[in-house]
């Protein structure tokens, strides 16, 4: 019986397809680390240590955005975490099974808020109802445009995210060890407090990373609230001082007027592509870490 | 024992109250959307075009611009995902094959938003010398969206149970066949699933499009692919957003991202069905 | 219905365990002898599980479950408002197949509940450890590694580790779904020989598919088996009553009784 070879036009639409991806991201990662050399080689590590961004000046110093990125993540990221951990916990370990799917709905569809939408209510109303925090604490802050409020609202958009992979992480914990510790006549606090979450860490640690790194990726609500305000780098980096100060994070100086101006000029667009691979370069690496994370707790649990 | 119940019946409130506290300010935020955008909605509204910078008329060509670029972002992220499914599930082994899939897709998925529209940037208006372009910002969001639609595609080809494709290889089915035939339509529903909610984050999006397909004020339907930009409702709020002090101004960008918001949720809603379903599956496998 | 000195340890009236509109347990009526060790036989799926839950309230969990009728235990209802249902998990200890083991070394696990109930102070614990894993048969066999990690331990061991640990509770009540159905034979003997010792102690309800160890074991038997999908009581009685001389046909058939005893 002969064999018809038919050419298997399936296969190569896939490896087509599949291969489109892989140039795109290949070319990306080409395109950033091809594009930051010349940025490099001329300002060299000071790129990342040096307080003195000017494009005019030829000076590249992008600490003060290192700074400025790390800090609004951070507060987002410390405002965000009890929230969202202890809403995963009320839904997964306190509501019935119906509530919780409907909790979780909501917050899914809520977090699809576009960023821009955040932005107008940062600008139009968190910025202010700030400020006026601000001046009854008495702390003289310029305006609300600080890295507190870029940090506050985005707390609110990675609130979402947090909650519903911590929740994924809690239900993770397979039952039998719920009914153990209940058992043993803990009490729901106790058991969720001294067994169930110490078991989801890693898994809630991912979670969190996750949150991370769309905290660091997010342009336009920061851009917005954050001050766009350069090169103000604090002496004591641990102050809270700074918070109330404005700042600038690389996002926010992606998204403004600089990218645009540096098109033909050839040091000054290197230096924003550099920007970008540094950017895209964090978020990797918190992303590879969550996953790294979230791969052994899957490990462990399947014991 | 009575320390014990108190400090348990104080952690459920406590978790209720952050419960709580996220459904509110969640709801917040869609709250105030409503209550100042609702008074900019009108049928002229939505059917006319913008005047007198944002002050005046409507968002029809914004609603038009966002309509384009999300149905190009579909045109290109479903091909690709469907590739990318098929090539893992259909032809590749389990193992390093898949991994590698979903290494790139990870890595894909990391890259900010803003990192895909500066490289838009880079390649469709410095390298090709377009000017701004709808095809261009369709493009990137497109591929930008590609991990949420492969992510839904892959995880419901997973579900398809093994006996399922060794009786369709029995049966004598090339591999060819078994992709078109069993993988593709059994997983279809993943698949609008998470091109459903890929569209709904990419018609929000303003940072992709921002250096390379949309404007301000001037453009209707694009009539090319260079030089042809669009308005988009992202982008139109985002530069009201910053520096208009004019309220009739804000009052329309209000409604435009009310607009935009129930575009968004829509798209998300129409998922839920879905998403619904193949959850309860999952659960009784 | 028992010796005149054995007083019921629980009373169990009309339960009935409904899931939507499927019923697990119908109406079941038996008491359970203090004091004594009560073997539940039944072919799988019959609902002797969920019976065990419901005499320590641990079916509260699962609260698209239905529960009717009534569990006296100590003379009250448990599902009474009075009662707080981690106190009555205190006093009706369970052990469940499959261990489940915390991380932690050997001694964190044992003493785990009783050190979060305030039963025994820091420096009690390793006397209460030692008590504990010898009663659950498992102390020469740990007694020099105690602080290792627990869950280095074989699943035998991890077994008899967490009825080390439910004893640590001091109950008066230790119930046991299916506890040695996936061990090895050295474990299952060690933890037979633990539920013997009990005997006169403690109360305990072994649920049990492997018919020669309730015989073994049992002073007491209750017979569940799947009447039209839904579980019902059988019989209740003396060990020797039920496998000699069974009243129901359904026991007799679960039984693979051919006459002979």
């Amino acid at each position: 019986m002969t064999r018809l070879r038919r050419f298997d036009f399936v296969r190569l639409a896939a490896l087509c397809g599949s291969g489109v991806a892989l140039v795109a991201l290949v070319a990306l990662g080409a395109w950033l680390a091809i594009g930051s050399i010349a940025a490099f080689r001329h300002e060299g590590l000071s790129l990342f240590t040096g307080n003195d961004w000017g494009y005019r000046q030829e000076s590249f110093g992008a600490a003060a955005m290192l700074y400025g990125t790390a800090v609004v993540s951070l507060v987002a990221l410390i405002l965000a975490a009890p929230i969202g951990i202890g809403t995963a916990i009320f839904a997964s370990e306190i509501c019935t099974r119906r509530v919780r799917l409907a909790i979780k709905m909501l917050v899914e569809i809520l977090a699809g808020v576009p960023s821009v939408v955040y932005g107008l209510l940062g600008v139009l109303f968190l910025r202010e109802w700030l400020y006026a925090l601000f001046e009854k604490l008495g702390l003289d802050a310029l305006s609300g445009d600080t890295i507190l409020t870029a940090g506050t609202l985005l707390a609110v958009m990675i609130l979402p995210t947090v909650a519903t992979l911590t929740d994924d992480a809690l239900q993770s914990v397979p039952s039998r060890v719920r009914e153990a510790s209940r058992g043993l006549g803990l009490t729901r606090a106790e058991a969720t407090l001294f067994v169930i979450l110490p078991q989801a860490i890693p898994s809630i640690g991912g979670a969190l990373l996750l949150g991370l790194g769309r905290a660091l990726g997010e342009t336009i609500a920061v851009f917005l609230v954050v001050g766009r305000a350069d090169n103000l780098l604090p002496e004591n980096l641990a102050s809270w001082r700074p918070l109330v100060d404005a700042g600038q994070t690389i996002s926010s100086k992606l998204g403004g007027a600089e990218t645009n101006i540096a098109v033909g000029d050839p040091l000054h667009s290197s230096a924003i592509v550099a920007l970008a691979a540094i950017l895209f370069g964090s978020v990797l690496v918190v992303t590879l870490a969550a996953e790294a994370l979230r791969a052994r707790a899957a490990k462990v649990m399947g014991r | 024992m009575k320390r014990r119940r108190m400090l348990d019946r104080l952690f459920t409130v406590a978790m209720a109250a952050f419960g709580l506290a996220t459904l509110c300010a969640l709801f917040t935020v869609v709250g105030i959307v409503v209550w100042r955008g609702a008074g900019a909605i009108s049928p002229s509204f939505l059917l006319d075009e913008l005047r007198g910078a944002g002050a005046d008329g409507g968002v029809f060509y914004h609603i038009a611009g966002t309509a384009i670029l999300v149905a190009t972002a579909a045109l290109v992220a479903l091909p690709i995902s469907i590739a990318i499914g098929l090539m893992s599930h259909g032809y590749l082994g389990d193992g390093r094959g898949r991994r590698a899939i979903e290494a790139v897709l990870h890595a894909l998925n990391a890259v900010p938003s803003i990192v895909f529209g500066l490289a838009g940037l880079a390649l469709f208006v410095n390298t090709f010398r377009w000017q701004k372009s709808w095809l261009a910002g369709g493009i990137v969001l497109g591929l930008m969206i590609v991990p949420t639609v492969a992510v839904a595609f892959l995880e419901k080809l997973r579900a398809i149970p093994a006996h399922t494709i060794e009786a369709a290889s029995g049966l004598g089915l090339r591999r060819s066949m078994i992709s078109t035939a069993v993988l593709l339509p059994q997983a279809a529903s993943g698949l609008v699933t998470g091109l459903l909610l890929g569209l709904a984050r990419a018609a929000g999006e303003t940072a992709p499009i921002m250096f390379t397909a949309v404007i301000f004020s001037g453009a209707t339907i694009p009539h090319g692919i260079d030089d042809s930009p669009v308005l988009a409702l992202p982008y139109h709020i985002f530069v009201l957003a910053q520096d208009s002090f004019d309220p009739a101004a804000l009052q329309k960008a209000w409604g435009a991202a009310a607009v935009l918001v129930a575009l968004v949720f829509g798209l998300a809603i129409a998922a839920l069905p879905l998403r619904l379903r193949i959850h309860e599956e999952a659960k009784r496998v | 219905m028992f010796d005149r000195d054995t007083h019921p340890a629980f009373e169990v009236r009309g339960l009935t365990v409904r899931s939507g509109t499927r019923t697990i347990l119908h109406d079941v009526n038996f008491d359970i002898p203090a004091g004594q060790i009560t073997g539940i036989i039944g072919p799988s799926g019959a609902g002797k599980s969920t019976l065990l839950r419901c005499l320590n309230r641990l079916i509260d969990l699962s609260p698209s479950l239905d529960v009717e009728g009534t569990v006296r235990f100590a003379g009250r209802d448990v599902r009474e408002g009075v009662v707080d249902p981690d106190d009555l998990r205190r006093r009706v200890g369970i052990v469940f197949q499959q261990p489940v083991t915390f991380p932690g070394s050997i001694v964190t696990n044992v003493v785990f509940a009783a050190r979060k109930l305030g039963l025994v102070t820091r420096r009690g614990e390793s006397e209460l450890a030692e008590r504990c894993l010898r009663d659950a048969g498992l102390w020469d066999e740990v007694k020099d590694r105690l602080e290792a990690p627990a869950l280095t331990l074989s699943v035998g061991q991890q077994q008899r580790l967490a009825i080390a640990r439910t004893l640590a509770g001091d109950p008066e009540v230790v119930l046991m779904d299916e506890p040695t159905s996936s061990l090895d034979p050295r474990s299952t003997e060690a933890i037979e020989q633990t539920v013997a010792s009990l005997q006169g102690k403690k109360t305990v309800v072994v649920v049990t598919h492997q018919l020669d160890q309730a015989r073994r074991l049992s002073d007491w038997v209750a017979c569940i088996c799947p009447i039209d999908g839904r579980g019902e009581l059988m019989e209740a009685g003396f060990c020797c009553d039920v496998f000699c001389e069974p009243l129901r046909d359904e026991t007799r058939a679960y039984l693979g009784l051919t006459g002979r005893c």
